[in-house]
């Protein structure tokens, strides 16, 4: 009796937990007007870009404000600021991941997304800014391994070849799901062949399990290779404040920090569209508050100890961009960067009130806005004055360049839509197991005290 | 009728999911042969072999556990749904997760 009663209430709460996670199926099975009004928008900011990039294509890089000797702008703040958010999946869910840490569950897809999509925005970036691009053909036929430049192409093509399989295990088990739901169809089919014929057997979920732990454990040193290489693309030169020993930690640091305010701002804008107050809590929120105010700091430290180092050395040809920055052409931009990715979000997160939803939020957008300056106040002032004998270059942004620019974001967003339409943002099946997993997160507790 | 229908299916998608797994393949031996090249040429060259050799290792390696996890994983699950449907005698099941 009191079997059957259990067995009852079990069967009860199985019910409950599948309505309530009902939800998550919403968006993909039922669409909105908001969805296509969006969409729609979207796509004539990206069809603009388009245009803008066409004629560039047509008349070459002279419709830009590249020159000589500024050659890198835009584009190349854009490839380093996305690869660097890029960085939210990889924190967020392998470090989390491995650390058993169980808050992580409903926020890991919304990164893994993010970072397989942005991966592409920043090599997208890069193929723009070769403006002719058949010109890849070079690195691949006749790239050497001496520059920089093809450490970056490996690097990435490494980075996006695992975090794309990153992404794709844990979704395994929800594609099976959706294809048991969707009636016969495309997207049935499409599900069939994506989830390989999962049915959740025992051998299926012991593999499944350790083929995302190890992809969890390759992709962190993958992840900070890659930023790593990122920074080298300019550490390597003697150019003046770029010939640094710190850029690739810093790189690394400015990368995690962008990419958890980038996975912050992803998850309001969820939570908000699809009602999934209940997946991205407010404890997320305050948690992913707590990490950015720790990379906040961490940043500040990194940029002081870069500046004071230029300043102390004295060096003319330094001098001369670091007062640039300070005080000359380049000042608005770097104080605007001091006060968006320190003042702004420290203030907002030192305090318990302002840790909010709202408070990270804000100090989440902020940051990216600052963390695009940084690398924008990297790249740009250092080409104004060159080492080699030169003209002071000047550097004016066109509209084919923020055209460009703004219909990356746009693109981002509507593949980031077409991807809740498809699948779930939020893995199901983890949240689904760790709502069974109160016996082991128990015993695991015991295993961190002594005994009593 | 219907059974014949649902096994050429099961087959189609069993080929398909296959085809992924070969397209990786495909992939992983583009970039074995891309950094085979540039050491080759680096070589030939001696234009710093040393530096080549050890990055296209680097590379290699993290190519090689990517490709034995995703062989395993694909191949594993592959196999076991495959076993589900015969003993189902056509389709796959509800997931049991």
């Amino acid at each position: 009796m009191a079997a059957n009663k259990s067995e009852g209430e079990s069967g009860m709460e199985n019910k409950a937990t599948k309505i309530r996670d009902e939800i998550l199926y919403w968006p993909i099975l039922r669409t909105g007007k908001g969805y296509y009004v969006t969409f729609t928008i979207l796509s004539f900011v990206v069809l603009f870009a388009a245009f803008a990039y066409f004629q560039q294509f047509k008349y070459g890089l002279g419709v830009t404000g590249l020159n000589s000797p500024i050659f890198w702008g835009i584009y190349i703040t854009n490839f380093v600021f996305f690869i660097g958010v890029s960085h939210a999946g990889t924190l967020i869910s392998a470090i989390l991941r491995i650390s058993k840490a169980e808050w992580r569950r409903t926020i890991t897809r919304s990164a893994e997304v993010i970072t397989v999509l942005v991966l592409f925005f920043g090599l997208g970036n890069i193929l723009i800014d070769l403006g002719r691009i058949d010109r890849l053909m070079i690195v691949i036929l006749h790239g050497r391994f001496q520059s920089p430049l093809l450490w970056d192409v490996v690097s990435l093509t490494t980075y996006l070849t695992a975090s794309s399989f990153y992404l794709y295990l844990p979704l395994i088990p929800d594609i099976a799901m959706l294809r048991d739901r969707m009636p016969p169809g495309f997207r049935r089919n499409l599900y069939e062949v994506l989830s390989l014929g999962w049915v959740g057997t025992e051998k299926q979920i012991h593999y499944l399990e350790k083929g995302i732990s190890i992809m969890a454990v390759t992709v962190l040193p993958i992840a900070v290779s890659v930023h790593t290489v990122v920074s080298y693309v300019f550490s390597m030169t003697v150019q003046p404040m770029w010939h640094s020993s710190i850029f690739g930690p810093y790189f690394v640091v400015g990368a995690i920090f962008s990419g958890i305010a980038g996975i912050i701002v992803a998850m309001a804008v969820l939570r908000r569209v699809f009602h999934l107050e209940g997946y991205f809590r407010e404890i997320h929120f305050n948690y992913l508050g707590i990490l950015l105010l720790v990379m906040t700091c961490l940043w500040f430290y990194f940029t002081f100890c870069e500046y004071i180092t230029v300043f102390y050395g004295n060096e003319p040809f330094e001098m001369s961009i670091f007062f640039e920055k300070m005080s000359g052409k380049y000042a608005p931009q770097f104080w605007a960067m001091f006060i968006t990715c320190f003042v702004i979000p420290f203030t907002i997160l030192v305090n318990k009130k302002t840790r909010n939803v709202t408070g990270t939020v804000i100090a989440s957008i902020s940051v990216n806005i600052g963390m695009w300056l940084e690398r924008f106040t990297i790249v740009v002032p250092t080409l104004m004055h060159p080492r080699l004998p030169y003209e002071l270059g000047t550097y004016h942004p066109t509209w084919v360049e923020w055209a460009i620019f703004i219909g990356c974001f746009a693109l981002f967003s509507m593949i980031y839509m077409v991807f809740t339409k498809l699948f779930p943002i939020v893995s199901l099946w983890e949240v689904q197991e760790g709502r069974e997993a109160h016996g082991e997160v128990t015993e695991r507790l015991k295993t961190y005290l002594p005994p009593s | 009728m219907e059974e014949g229908k649902a096994s050429v299916r099961n087959k189609v998608i069993l080929g398909l999911q296959i085809f992924l797994l070969a397209c990786f393949y495909l992939f992983a031996l583009g970039v074995f042969t891309f950094l085979g090249c540039a050491v080759y040429r680096s070589v030939v060259n001696n234009d710093h072999p040393i530096h080549a050799i050890v990055l296209s290792s680097v590379i290699s390696f993290a190519f090689l556990i990517i490709g034995s996890v995703m062989s395993m994983v694909f191949i594993v699950i592959i196999k076991e749904g495959q076993k589900k449907i015969r003993e189902n005698g056509g389709s796959v099941d509800e997931s049991k997760i």
